[in-house]
This record gives structure tokens, sequence and C-alpha cells, in this order.
């Protein structure tokens, strides 16, 4: 077992990711969340459009994508690479892999905690001016 | 493995899943903006999107009835897409088809830019303001309803050829957002019931017959003087 031990504390630090998922799903759902705008023209069903709008909540809905593509892209090989030493030791060193989690998983949570931190804005800035009176 | 070799393979690995996943995105958006079916689009602007619709299906004897909110849209863009813009508007006029745009939240800007377009281009280029403080109560709630919401109609006769929607486009912006572009063999049962009350709506708001007290159309200035001379 002990063999296994490096590997099982590499996989630790990438769940530390999860977590950052569950920070990003919970600031996406409210990033692409819709809002009634009225209704179409001629009485017709009501009009649902994006809560935040403007560049500055288009660039964040553009980040979030971008975190997603980063996670699947650099956790795909990287979790591969960890499955593929258990059957072939020594095709990728531990040292190696290790220095590649802590890059990936650092550039991840810096870009969620940005993600976090401006979709925070945006609520708050919607808060602000929509005041107790919602339009 | 050397480190060299397992540090290119893992980070190539990387850099591949996230190009081919990028690339896919794009191919995906490439296809919706310029094939001539149905498409979606969070964001969408009239210029690189809609433009790109309607030229599939330009053809003279096409009527275009573009609701356009304050009619800002054109000034909103740098000086060389609003002159991309005015160009592709300039050779749909010209090929005969009849482009009506309808702005419900007339402003100085928006006439001032609008009427060098009519003194400008052909005949086939109409421009109606819609005040809705002189409308009918009815009246005044449907343009009020088309200052944000923009459904764009393309028909020939009767018969429907597109259907361009914009969920919310705000007055000072070049994008509009939840976007639908309904392609004219997708205009049926609900769709085509969708368009026949948009359609029905923007003809009664601007039924010059009927000679509302809340429209006004742009004529061409050497019109306009003929016209109060006579």
């Amino acid at each position: 077992m002990d063999a296994y031990r490096d590997y099982v504390s590499l996989l630790q630090i990438s769940a530390v990711t999860l977590v950052a998922c569950v920070f990003l799903l919970g600031a996406s759902a409210d990033l692409f969340g819709l809002d009634q705008m009225g209704v179409e023209p001629g009485g017709g069903r009501p009009l649902y459009a994006l809560r935040y709008r403007g560049w500055f909540a288009n660039t964040t809905r553009h980040m979030v994508f971008g975190i997603g593509l980063f996670l699947v892209s650099a956790y795909s090989p990287f979790i591969s690479a960890l499955l593929l030493n258990l059957f072939f030791p020594g095709l990728f060193s531990v040292p190696l892999l290790a220095g590649f989690a802590i890059v990936v998983t650092s550039i991840t949570i810096l870009a969620v905690c940005w993600v976090v931190f401006l979709a925070v804005c945006l609520r708050w800035v919607k808060m602000r001016q929509d005041g107790p009176f919602p339009r | 493995m050397s480190d060299t070799l397992q540090l290119f393979v893992l980070s190539g690995a990387t850099a591949l899943i996230f190009g081919c996943l990028l690339l896919g995105v794009f191919a995906n958006r490439y296809r919706r903006t310029h094939s001539n079916g149905s498409a979606r689009f969070i964001t969408a602007s009239a210029l690189s999107n809609l433009s790109r619709k309607i030229q599939h299906i330009a053809e003279p004897g096409v009527e275009v009835l573009m609701p356009a909110g304050a009619g800002l849209y054109p000034l909103t863009l740098n000086a060389k897409e609003r002159a991309e813009t005015e160009h592709d508007l300039e050779k749909w006029v010209t090929s005969g088809i009849q482009y009506t745009v309808i702005i419900t939240s007339p402003n100085d800007e928006a006439v001032q830019y609008w009427q060098t377009l009519v003194d400008r281009l052909p005949s086939g280029l109409k421009v109606f303001l819609l005040d809705r403080a002189k409308a009918f109560e009815e009246d005044a709630i449907e343009i009020e309803r088309l200052d944000r919401f923009h459904p764009v109609l393309i028909l020939k006769g009767q018969k429907p050829l597109g259907m361009w929607l914009e969920a919310v486009h705000d007055p000072r912006s070049s994008i509009a957002y939840n976007v639908e572009y309904v392609a004219s063999n997708d205009i049926v049962d609900f769709q085509r019931e969708r368009f026949f009350r948009f359609l029905r709506v923007i003809r009664k708001l601007t039924d010059e017959g009927r000679r509302p007290p809340h429209l006004t159309r742009l004529l061409p200035a050497a019109a306009a003087i003929t016209s109060t001379a006579a």
C-alpha cells in the first residue's frame, strides 16, 4: 500500500478542485440565470432574458466557461497519468505529477476565486440598482 | 520516459484537449451564424449575425420589418462597422428589398441619423417613428413592449421567410441577449402563430392608411419639402 501513498496525496490535492467546482456551479447558476422581462407583443407568452447583462457580465460568463474548459483539459491527462502509473509503475515520476498538480490546482483555485468575486460584484451592483422595488 | 518527455506529454495533452474543445465551440458558433438554419444565441449583434441570415434569403420582393427600439444600434458601432451595416442596407434596398425600420423610442440622435439614410437610399427603406405619448392606450402598450424586445420579421407576400427575435436589446448596446432565429422551414405550429401575431402588431402600429396619431414616417428631405409646399 505504501507505494500508492504518494498517489493518494496527489488525488487529495486534486479533490480540492471539487470544492472549487461547487463554488463555480453556484456562481454560474446565478450568472446564467434568467429573469422575466415582460410579455411578448400581442399578449404572447412571458419573455425571459439573462439576469446580468453588459460587458462585465459577459466577461465573467466567458471566464466560467474558460475555467470549465481548463478543468476538463488539465485534469483528464493528469488523472489518466495517475491511473496509468498504477498499471505501469514509473511511467510518470511522482515529483513531476506533484508539480503538475500544484500548477493546475493553483490556476483553478485562483480563477474560481476571481469568478466568485466578480459574481458577487455583479449581484451587489444589481441589488443596488433594483433596490427594494425590483423592476 | 525522461522528465522532459513526461512534462511534454502532460502539458501537450492538456493543450490538445483544450484546443479541440475550443475549436468545437467556435465551429458550432460559426455553423449557427453562417448557416441558413434556425439558431439560438446567448448574445448576438445585428451586424454580424442578423445580416448573414438575411443574406441567405435576400431577393427582390422580400420585406424586412425591423423594430429597432431607440434606433441607436448603428451609432453604437465603430465607423468601419457602421459603414458595413449601411453598405448591406444599401445593397438590399437597391436590389428591391423593402426594409422597414420601426423606432419605438424616438430621439433626436436616432432621427438625425436615420434621416440621412432615408435621404441617401432608395425608397425601399422606410423609417417609422412611434410616439407612445400620442398613441391609443392599447397601441401604447404594444409600442412599449417593442422597446427592448425586437422581433425582426422577414417575409415575401404573406410567406414567412425568417424571424429574428431579440429578447432584450438595450438602447445603447450593440449586443442583443437571448436571441433566436427561426428559419422558414421551422416557422410552423407555435412559431407560425407567433410570427403572424408579431406581424399583426407591427402592421397595426405602422398602418399609414389608418393614420394613427402616434405614427410618423421619415420622408426624404426633398419629398418633405414638396409635400409641405403642396
